[in-house]
């Protein structure tokens, strides 16, 4: 055990030094040729991206899923949720790619598809899945409950859809 | 002493987080991914500045004539799945934020910064990245200086980062992905399973994974990652023709480029309409014995048909079928000895512009086609005509069009 603590202190200073030079590095650069680089007007960027991230962004997200914790049932909030989490980190993507289509001479075959029409494609796609994954948690969970009013012992590997032993914790 | 102090406990209407989703289990495995993502990318980063940048003594090689074309591919995919990953990483995280007190110690504080740090550069990286492959400058700063330097901030503050998160990483993967503390050690009684005879800890753990029944960690690993493989499938036509029917989110669309093949500068915005166009166009080939010679003439010397791929820095890539004679034919006529150690400098009838010459030199040389025709046509203006450089394992931009001269430097 103190060896493994001690290599491991060794690796971290190791890591930790090659990273600080590194972080260095970039900023040496950076202030090294500052008529292409423009740090005064790269510094408000890179405070914009974490402003717009952690109090714009994420409360969105967050909110949403306090909407959902509130109004929806548990086992369907489970599915809803995935399908959320799958189609926004796609939408993310796609938003870009939809506001800059067409602003492109053509012969450089630059964001020419309907990337609206697409996202929706592949929305609809997620959706179908997530809906036919709840279905089968659904169908199972109702055998499963048959299976116990026949008093058929239930399956000892808990699965997400049965009910939980120490809910309260 | 000035009382300057926080209070111990935090204020009244300061968030708190319940959801067991942001735990070291999904963190570290979410991190994990994102930094072998982001490695690729940054090693694939600096192959491509080596491209623009080699070093005299130690030329770009020739073989495999693919090799940008898998890097540059691979950067850009790595960049664009590094952005779902970064926002699932972010989210996960995201109580961290609130942490109370704001900093315990000097050293902790430090380490806030250093998060402040990544953080920001990793997003200002990844989304400029994304911009730049959709032809978007928004910002006043030259991108690919700024693209370069901050890779080094980005990838030196994850390291600083692993560094300072190791044992909560270790305890993190150690812990399975539907339980909330790692098992315990070999010969260290877990003291509530004696108890729970009928009722493994394990199995209890499992039940505490899930918020009053929501979305557990595994699901969010998986829901997660299926965002990711979405986002990859549907760009990755853009460097894989065969995929390119899945395409959906791919920026370029390949196919569709004059000729099959897309125009990054075109002759419009080179400048060069004219010039190229021109009856009286010469290329000029500068050595011991300069001379020059028309398109007729040039057309007239051995031509050689090879297939090498376009492969753009902005991660979007097709191969080709290039006709024309060898630069160093027609170099030989001008009394070059091209089996001697020489660089060839290319220059275009374009005036401004950062690629408007390219230099040839080491194993690319011998390869290298001055290509009057692609794909079984003559060039098209935008695609350099009367005559273009391309050669093998080479970024798209240096493969000079619209040339006027090739010179011995
Ligand atoms: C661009 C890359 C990354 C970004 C932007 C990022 C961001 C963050 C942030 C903001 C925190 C919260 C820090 C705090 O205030 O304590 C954090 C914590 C953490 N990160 Fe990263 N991270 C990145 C890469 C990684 C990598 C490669 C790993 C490796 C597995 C990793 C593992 C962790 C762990 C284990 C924690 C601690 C979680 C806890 O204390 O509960 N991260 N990260």
């Amino acid at each position: 055990m103190a060896r493994t603590q001690r290599s491991d202190l060794t690796l971290r200073i190791a890591l930790g030094t090659i990273g600080f030079l590194g972080i260095g590095y970039g900023v040496f650069r950076i202030l090294g040729n500052q008529s292409v680089s423009q740090p005064l007007k790269l510094a408000p960027w890179l405070i914009g991206a974490i402003v717009l991230h952690d109090f714009v962004l994420t409360p969105i997200v967050l909110s949403i899923g306090l909407v959902l914790t509130r109004f929806v049932e548990p086992r369907a909030r489970r599915y809803i949720q995935g399908g959320l989490v799958t189609g926004a980190l796609v939408t993310a993507i796609a938003i870009p790619l939809i506001y800059r289509r067409g602003k492109n001479l053509p012969g450089k075959a630059l964001l020419e598809r309907n990337y609206a029409a697409n996202l929706a494609l592949i929305i609809a796609m997620i959706a179908a899945v997530t809906a036919a994954a709840y279905a089968v948690r659904v169908m199972r969970d109702r055998r499963d409950q048959r299976g116990i009013d026949t008093n058929v012992r239930p399956p000892t590997v808990q699965t997400s859809g049965t009910p939980y032993p120490n809910e309260t914790t | 002493m000035p009382s300057l102090r926080l209070p111990e406990t935090q204020p009244l209407f300061w968030p708190k987080f319940s959801s067991p989703l942001h735990s070291p289990a999904v963190i570290a495995r979410v991190g994990r991914v994102l930094g072998i993502v982001l490695a690729l990318c940054f090693v694939t980063g600096l192959l491509s500045h080596y491209q623009y940048h080699p070093w005299h003594w130690l030329p770009e090689p020739a073989s495999p004539v693919w090799g940008y074309r898998l890097s540059q591919g691979l950067h850009v995919m790595t960049g664009i799945a590094a952005i779902p990953l970064l926002l699932v990483k972010l989210w996960a995280v995201y109580p961290k934020f609130f942490e109370w007190p704001p900093a315990r110690s000097v050293l902790h504080g430090l380490e806030r910064i250093s998060i402040a740090i990544l953080v920001s550069t990793a997003l200002l990286e990844l989304v400029t990245g994304f911009l730049n492959i959709l032809n978007w400058y928004p910002w006043p700063w030259g991108f690919v200086f700024v693209h370069y330097a901050l890779a080094y901030a980005v990838m030196g503050s994850i390291i600083l980062h692993i560094a300072v998160k190791l044992p909560v990483i270790r305890e993190g993967l150690a812990t399975k992905i539907s339980q909330n503390a790692p098992p315990p050690a070999a010969g260290e009684a877990e003291p509530e399973s004696e108890s729970e005879t009928a009722q493994p800890a394990a199995e209890q753990e499992l039940a505490n994974a899930t918020t009053g029944h929501g979305l557990s960690r595994r699901g969010l690993l998986i829901a997660g990652g299926a965002g990711v493989g979405v986002v990859a499938a549907t760009t990755l036509g853009q460097v894989i023709p065969p995929l390119e029917p899945l395409a959906l989110l791919a920026p370029r669309k390949v196919s569709d480029g004059p000729l099959g093949v897309p125009i990054n500068r075109t002759a419009k915005q080179a400048g060069t309409t004219k010039s190229a166009a021109d009856a009286s166009w010469r290329l000029t080939v500068i050595g011991p014995n300069p001379y020059d010679l028309d398109l007729a003439a040039l057309e007239a010397l051995p031509a050689a048909d090879r297939h090498f791929p376009i492969a753009c820095v902005e991660g979007w890539s097709v191969g080709a079928d290039w006709r024309g004679p060898l630069l160093v034919d027609v170099l030989r006529k001008a009394g070059v000895d091209v089996d001697g150690d020489i660089r060839v400098h290319v220059q275009s009838l374009e005036r401004e512009g950062t690629y408007n010459n390219s230099i040839v030199e080491g194993h690319q040389l011998p390869q290298a086609l001055l290509a009057t025709h692609l794909n079984g046509k003559r060039l098209s203006m935008d695609h350099g005509f009367p005559l273009r450089l391309i050669a093998p394992d080479r970024a798209g931009v240096l493969n000079t069009k619209w040339i006027e001269s090739v010179r011995v430097i």
